[in-house]
């Protein structure tokens, strides 16, 4: 003891000489550091935010062209609105029905405990991993009346309504964000609050109506609003579908299309258009513009209204019906309620998503003369499209995160984390044509390559996820370990690099996995900045034609592009479950 | 080893006063305790001397050198914070080493000290535990071998055992104490414990509402408290309102409003004055029967609370409820006729608080 004493009391007095200064010293000064925050903030503001809403500016810029191309034209104007409010109503229909059966699902999956559990996790995620053009393309097949081709007598033929067929399609695409982020918001939910209503003579049904249904507000909020988003936004999963439903077709040598297209398939087609017919590309870039602000506003609108109904309006929940609810809370109730939501995954979630394997088994195996180089080289694309945007929203997120919920305002924090989501409801193929439109000048003159322009699209609606994933985890952070790392003697970089990041770490690795599936998988943004841009779903999309396509093909492609997806989401999965 | 002063230290959170004006001075190698009720402030007077918030006015010394703005990682102050937050991902070792390590120190001298630090605290045999699998007397001991490691000159240490049960809080209370005078190291410990703060402090710092109230030895401010709050605080007292009739050098007489008078410490309080006389409940004494002979006020015990070797009786008298602490043997019991009494120079006479006698003694 006395020995380790004198060490203790040597150490202590022998002051170590004053060190150099390192790089670590240089860029942990506070000029630095805030140097380091404003970069990140102007790029989030002039490449992402303003970027994202600069078609808005069109209403002052192009009004002339507004008034002659749109406003004067009632066949444009006919056009347009039906578009949108297609877009709009499908999307409204399919959260609602999403919320009514998803939220027995999530119930069910947080609150019981039984084998199979992380199986039926992993159903409910599975629709995820198909890129949603494959879906669209899946879901036709299973559902639409007299499809493009038949794989066999098992498909439905069911209907060749567009609506019903895009709201059909669209809870492939939604339903696993409904019931996922619900499922996460009400695991965080203390079940003793409910235990302790019951406790109190509530029955089931009334302790959960009256204790956790009110707490769980936020969770419907989010869930909601990925759902309407995630509607709004398709592209290429409603094309896929109505073109193999036969109920949309361009035709490009007649600069015009056949069908009703959602807004977002609208803006893709009067892009493809646009680069055909040359002669009409401004009457069709003035639609195009008037389309994205509309469908802009309606969104961001949407979003706002969303949130108030969810979190600030008063429901009638607190009136109870003590008789009723205990009946119900009994028997065949319950049972059936469960069973339905069930029925609902099975039947109008993971049937009609992997409708296609049947297809490819039993379909007609005509390849007819593949362009497999040009297959390649989508994919190839696609990936350097994705890969490039995460490392961007990697590099710019992660400080936002942190500017988020460090920085020196907490207002403004909020104000920056409200706007982080504004890229994220914007139909991406809206935000596309705003991005083409804001950086149309410099790709003109040659100064930028279109693939930036591409790039930065996809880091507009993909940067969300990694800046949400982030700040959910470093909110959860003790903020004690990152200061008393730095009483220790850390260097703050020393304290983000050492303490902070290890323990984010499979947040920001989540949300990058998210960001880099949902970047594969989309259609609409890369349409809209440059219908020449061909990314595998691009690809797929293209070949889903009947004079000139290849179905199988496609179905080939949605085949492989899902086994890459799923095996980022597997590794997600992976990696998360090891960091605990 | 290093001394601190803290002079006029200000801090408010957005309309919110936490420390209002707070001087403090704490000798090189001395163990200081900081007592006050939860919200008093103390939390935000340790991270204003570790430099982890700013504080709007004041300045604060260690060796009579301004440490104003340095950064946490230039002071070499050793904060334990109230959950000791160890690094989750990090063995024992690795926290412990964590110091050393992001200053760079040279492997050897670094291992050797860390080495150090884990036989002093009795945990060299789970080095490479993770601490979620340590109990939370063990966390508590890798936190302070992580604070010990850097060499620090300040051992700040923020309600240090409030996660601990009970048995397991007086022991190591005592360890502490052992350890930061064994190592030399000045020392900051903050508590609302009264009896933890009386057991191990060299000195007490008592504060409330972001300001200092007392500042003196355990003995200092235990049988001489400043104010009534200090007096109820640290231990706990009866107070009896009157009027000061009459003061000298060897004592003073108060009129109670029933017309009892009573016989107290002297003071520089004015005669005529409205003043409360305070008397721990500790110095209180309990005689069977009615007795009206000087300092001594009858009534009837109420309730018994039995702790051990002492018992708390409550006494109903017609100027209110007193409470004294007496040994278990005493055989009164409720219902009996009983006379509290005390000696004079354990009655210290407070002019009359301003805001009330209520508020003044509020725990808030």
């Amino acid at each position: 003891m006395s020995e380790s004493r004198e060490l203790a009391l040597e150490n202590r007095q022998s002051k170590s000489p004053r060190r150099r200064k390192t790089f670590l010293d240089r860029v942990s000064r506070t000029r630095f550091v805030q140097g380091w925050y404003a970069v990140v903030l102007s790029f989030f503001v002039f490449f992402v935010l303003v970027p994202t809403l600069f078609v808005l500016s069109f209403l002052f810029t192009g009004w002339g062209d507004l008034q002659a191309f749109v406003f004067r034209n009632a066949n444009v104007m006919a056009q347009i609105l039906s578009a949108i409010g297609l877009s709009f109503s499908v999307a409204l229909t399919v959260t609602a029905v999403d919320l009514i059966f998803g939220l027995p699902l999530a119930w069910f999956i947080v609150r019981r405990q039984f084998p199979g559990k992380s199986v039926l996790n992993t159903l409910v995620d599975s629709p995820l991993a198909v890129p949603t053009a494959g879906l669209g393309f899946s879901a036709a097949l299973f559902w639409a009346l007299n499809p493009a081709v038949k794989p066999q007598g098992l498909s439905l033929n069911f209907t060749n309504t567009p609506f019903v067929l895009i709201m059909l399609l669209h809870f492939t695409t939604t339903f696993p964000y409904m019931v996922r982020s619900m499922s996460a918001i009400l695991e965080q939910i203390d079940i003793e609050y409910e235990i302790a209503a019951r406790t109190l003579g509530a029955s089931p049904l009334t302790a959960s109506r009256t204790v956790t249904l009110p707490l769980f507000r936020s969770g419907i909020a989010t869930g909601s609003i990925l759902c309407l988003a995630k509607a709004l936004s398709d592209t290429g999963g409603v094309q896929a579908a109505l073109q193999t439903a036969n109920l949309f077709a361009i035709q490009a040598n007649s600069c015009s299309f056949t069908g009703t297209p959602s807004g977002t398939v609208l803006i893709g087609a009067w892009r493809t258009l646009g680069k055909a017919c040359p002669a009409v590309t401004s009457q069709l870039n003035a639609g195009l513009a008037f389309v994205a602000i509309l469908m802009i506003a309606l969104s961001i609108g949407l979003l706002y209204a969303v949130k108030f109904v969810a979190l600030k309006v008063r429901f009638p929940l607190k009136h109870v019906w003590p008789g009723i609810e205990r009946k119900l809370s009994r028997g065949t109730a319950p049972r059936g309620r469960d069973l339905a939501s069930f029925a609902f995954l099975v039947l109008m979630i993971l049937i009609p998503s992997f409708f296609l394997v049947s297809f490819l088994i039993t379909g007609t195996k005509t390849l007819g003369s593949p362009d497999w180089g040009m297959f390649g080289s989508s994919l190839g694309f696609s990936f350097l499209v994705a890969g490039l945007a995460t490392l961007i929203d990697l590099m710019f997120g992660v400080p936002l995160a942190l500017y988020i919920t460090r920085g020196p305002s907490r207002r403004f924090g909020s104000l920056l984390d409200s706007l982080v989501n504004i890229p994220y409801i914007v139909p991406s193929a809206a935000l596309g044509f705003s991005l083409f439109l804001f950086w149309k000048p410099l790709v003109d003159a040659g100064a930028l390559p279109i693939l930036a322009v591409i790039v930065l699209a996809h880091v507009g609606f993909t940067i969300p996820f990694v800046v949400r994933n982030t700040v959910g985890a470093l909110e959860e952070m003790d903020p004690g370990l990152d200061e008393t790392s730095r009483t220790l003697g850390a260097r703050p970089l020393q304290a983000f690099r050492r303490i902070t990041l290890p323990v984010i770490k499979p947040a920001i690795l989540a949300g990058s996995i998210m960001a880099f599936t949902r970047s594969v998988g989309e259609t609409g943004a890369t349409l809209a900045v440059s219908p020449q841009a061909i990314t595998a779903p691009v690809f797929i999309v293209n070949l889903l034609n009947v004079k000139t396509g290849n179905f199988y093909l496609a179905g080939l492609s949605v085949g492989i592009l899902t086994l890459v997806s799923a095996g980022a989401m597997m590794s997600m999965r992976y990696f998360t479950r090891r960091a605990r | 080893m290093v001394s601190l002063r803290a002079e006029g230290l200000q801090k408010s959170f957005s309309g919110t006063v936490a420390l209002n004006g707070i001087d403090l001075e704490v000798k090189e190698g001395e163990y200081v305790v900081i007592l006050g009720p939860t919200g008093a402030g103390k939390t935000t007077l340790l991270r204003t001397i570790a430099g982890l918030a700013r504080q709007d006015a004041g300045h604060i010394y260690f060796d009579n050198q301004p440490v104003d703005t340095l950064m946490p990682f230039q002071r070499g102050v050793a904060y334990l914070p109230q959950n000791y937050s160890l690094f989750g991902h990090l063995t024992v070792w690795e926290n412990v080493a964590f110091g050393p390590t992001v200053q760079d120190w040279n492997p050897h001298r670094r291992d050797q000290i860390v080495r150090e630090m884990l036989n002093l605290v009795h945990l060299s045999d789970r080095r490479d535990a993770h601490p979620r699998e340590l109990s939370g007397g063990m966390q508590q001991r890798v936190a302070l071998a992580r604070a010990l490691a850097t060499q620090a000159r300040i051992l700040l240490l923020d309600e240090p055992l409030r996660a601990l049960d009970a048995r397991l809080r007086v022991e190591l209370r005592q360890e502490l104490r052992t350890l930061a005078k064994y190592l030399g190291i000045t020392t900051l410990h903050v508590t609302h414990d009264q009896e933890e703060a009386v057991s191990v402090a060299d000195r007490i710092v008592v504060i409330r509402r972001g300001k200092v109230v007392q500042a003196g030895s355990p003995r200092e401010v235990y049988e001489d408290p400043s104010s009534p709050f200090v007096s109820n605080f640290i231990g706990e007292a009866n107070f009896l309102e009157g009027i000061l009739s009459r003061v000298d050098n060897n004592f003073s007489i108060i009129v109670l409003k029933d017309g009892r008078r009573l016989m107290g410490r002297p003071t520089s309080v004015p005669a005529d004055s409205h003043v409360v006389l305070g008397v721990k409940t500790d110095f209180c004494e309990v005689q069977p029967g009615k007795s009206d002979a000087q300092n001594r006020i009858p009534g009837t015990v109420v309730r018994s609370l039995f702790a051990g070797k002492r018992k708390t009786l409550e006494i109903q008298t017609n100027i209110g409820l007193l409470k004294a602490k007496v040994p278990s043997d005493r055989s009164l019991s409720e219902g009996d006729e009983a006379t509290l009494t005390f000696e004079p120079e354990n009655g210290v006479v407070y002019s009359i608080p301003s805001e009330g006698l209520r508020v003044a003694l509020e725990v808030e």
